[in-house]
């Protein structure tokens, strides 16, 4: 037999759904953009490592008159003790985007895990009562929530050498998070089920569990994944609401939030103090949200 | 149909329901060693429900066998488990479905997931082997970088390739294509069902083929069983049944098709819609859109009579009408 029609090939196969896609309102973003916002974050951190020796001031010590504006000899100016603002600005990148990492990978994580078991699991109720759980924590605002559990474990807590307040912070993010990565990966969970390949390795005998494994759970992560880029971004935003609210990371160590709680109160005197480490959020946050985007449109090309 | 070997599927008196809602009624079908079956009717009429029955599926649409008898290479299987289904899927019977992307796994490399279904059926295949002897026999083009590709690289036409060489690695008896086709542009429908059909010779495994496509049906099959509202109207030899109809809805059907009437003549369409499945009228389900209705027709449900030559009619009028 002969075939009429030859199949088109991968390469026109993907051009083909390419054109189609370029409909929508938000066009592609640019290669060259999303690979400078996975670098900033990244050049922010080694900023954050080298800047207090190349200054010679260290992120916590008075090293000049207090309140000092923005000069070539402190660039982002001086806080109300006289601490540097740009040597604390960039390391304190570091304990936001560890808070930002660590409490979104273990909530993402154990909530992906608790999504798709429930939504596997043959044993009734499991399902319904987990999802009730997740329904109760997520009725809640994210933020009074995460308050009252810092409150809970005590804001002094503190080991490993992490900042004050930083193990609160951790549990806080995992006691709430986990909950909305649940819901999101049962219903995605829910919805490979009836697909015809997960039918196919339930007919050729497979188990739940390596069903599960195996051919829900990468799909489910993938998803998970994308959404919880995005989620780092609420989070270090979150986790400097909290600061500001008092409830976060306790002084001296720097963090943004922290920071512009400082300076709340001079901001018509030394707009610096505010001005910088918001930038700073601002600059990461959206760093981010591109890089989480491109992860997302990577993801729709392949579902 | 030699009577040594038994038919590798067979149905008989079959009534299935959902819901407490019956939605096949009545339907016998038989298909013998490499025998092409043709199973045509419209969306609701139970094909799909039928197919599923064949292969154990009925249990995941929330279907039951309420009368009847299915039986897989001479095995009774109307109430078998899955357990028991376990060893026949993929070798006696095996099913590609309608075309789309949910049939792989889109996070695995199509050679990964073919693998795994061949060391399945053989433990010790060698599979690079197999796989490109499979990816051969469906036509597919470029099989090595087919088999390094991702499913979303490859076309509609591709995927539903490799769905076949899937339902055909474990050398099934009965090859199943429930509308595998339906979501294809026009042009590759054609070339995947004309491959189901060279693969039935090659393989000489039986094809049982539910299609829109009447002519594809009739040069594909050696007999057809033309379904509606849930029961078999008509089934007789392909040659046979589009051109000489005996059922006023086979009548319809052909009458219908651009493929199978005469350059030139008019094409009929048929008035009205089909029943709600599970909510048939008593009598003879066609007729209310029926041309050549009686008031004998809305009495009871007719059987399905055959002739000598293996024609069978569904229809009280089938002998005085002529169509």
């Amino acid at each position: 037999m002969t075939l009429a029609t030859p199949a088109a090939s991968p390469r026109t196969g993907r051009a083909l759904r390419a054109r189609r896609r370029s409909s929508p309102r938000l066009a592609r973003l640019p290669g060259w953009l999303v690979l400078v916002a996975a670098a900033v974050p990244v050049l922010i951190v080694i900023l954050g490592f080298v800047l207090p020796s190349i200054t010679g001031y260290s992120p916590t010590a008075f090293v000049a008159q207090p309140l000092q504006p923005p000069s070539l000899a402190h660039l982002f100016g001086t806080d109300q003790f006289g601490r540097d603002i740009l040597v604390r600005c960039f390391v304190a990148s570091h304990i936001d985007y560890l808070v930002a990492v660590v409490g979104v990978g273990v909530a993402s994580v154990v909530g992906s895990i608790i999504g798709v078991a429930v939504a596997s699991t043959r044993i009734r109720g499991v399902d319904w009562a987990v999802m009730r759980i997740v329904d109760a924590v997520i009725a809640f605002p994210f933020i009074v929530l995460a308050l009252a559990f810092v409150v809970v474990f005590g804001q002094g807590a503190s080991f490993l050498g992490l900042p004050q307040g930083m193990p609160a912070l951790f549990a806080a993010f995992l006691l709430v998070g986990w909950a909305y990565y649940a819901r999101l990966a049962r219903s995605q969970a829910v919805s490979l089920r009836s697909r015809d390949f997960v039918t196919a390795a339930h007919l050729m005998g497979y188990s739940n569990t390596r069903i599960a494994l195996r051919h829900v759970m990468p799909i489910v992560m993938a998803t998970t994944m994308a959404y919880a880029v995005g989620d780092a971004i609420l989070t270090v935003a979150l986790t400097a609401s909290l600061s500001f609210l008092g409830a976060g990371i306790g002084p001296p160590a720097p963090e943004w939030g922290q920071m512009m709680f400082d300076g709340r109160g001079l901001l018509q005197i030394a707009w610096w103090m505010t001005l910088f480490p918001a930038l700073m959020l601002v600059i990461s946050g959206l760093c981010l949200a591109v890089v989480a985007d491109h992860a997302i449109r990577r993801l729709e090309d392949r579902a | 149909m030699s009577p040594a070997t038994p038919p590798v599927a067979e149905i008989q008196g079959l009534a299935i329901s959902i819901a407490g809602r019956e939605i096949v009624t009545r339907v016998d079908l038989e298909i013998a060693a490499g025998e092409g079956v043709g199973l045509v009717g419209e969306s609701g009429s139970g094909k799909s429900v039928t197919c599923r029955s064949l292969i154990g599926l009925l249990g995941f649409i929330g279907a039951t066998i309420t009368a009847g008898q299915v039986r897989i290479a001479g095995q009774d299987m109307t109430s078998a488990s899955q357990r028991q289904w376990q060893p026949l899927r993929g070798r006696a019977v095996s099913l590609v479905p309608q075309a789309s992307l949910a049939g792989l796994d889109p996070l695995i490399r199509v050679g990964a997931q073919l693998r795994e279904v061949i060391r399945r059926y053989d433990r010790g295949a060698d599979t690079a082997a197999r796989s490109m002897e499979l990816l051969d026999q469906v036509h597919m083009p470029r099989p090595q970088r087919v088999l390094r590709a991702y499913p979303h690289e490859l076309s509609g036409g591709m995927r539903q390739r490799a769905m076949i060489a899937l339902a055909i690695a474990g050398r099934p008896a009965m090859l199943i294509a429930d509308e595998a086709t339906t979501a294809l542009d026009a042009t590759i429908q054609r070339s995947i069902l004309q491959l189901l059909d060279g693969l039935r010779a090659e393989l000489g495994m039986a094809l049982l083929l539910v299609s829109h496509d009447l002519a594809v049906i009739r040069s594909a099959t050696d007999r057809v069983a033309v379904m509606y509202a849930g029961s078999i109207v008509e089934r007789a030899a392909s040659r046979e049944l589009f051109i000489h109809p005996r059922h006023p809805y086979t009548a319809a059907l052909t009458a219908a098709d651009p493929a199978l009437v005469p350059r030139g003549k008019r094409l009929r369409s048929l008035l009205g819609d089909p029943p709600q499945p599970g909510a048939w009228p008593d009598g003879c389900r066609f007729a209310p859109r029926c041309a050549y209705r009686q008031p004998r027709c809305e009495q009871s449900l007719p059987p399905l009579a055959a002739d000598d030559g293996g024609h069978a009619v569904a229809c009280v009028r089938a002998g005085e009408i002529s169509l």
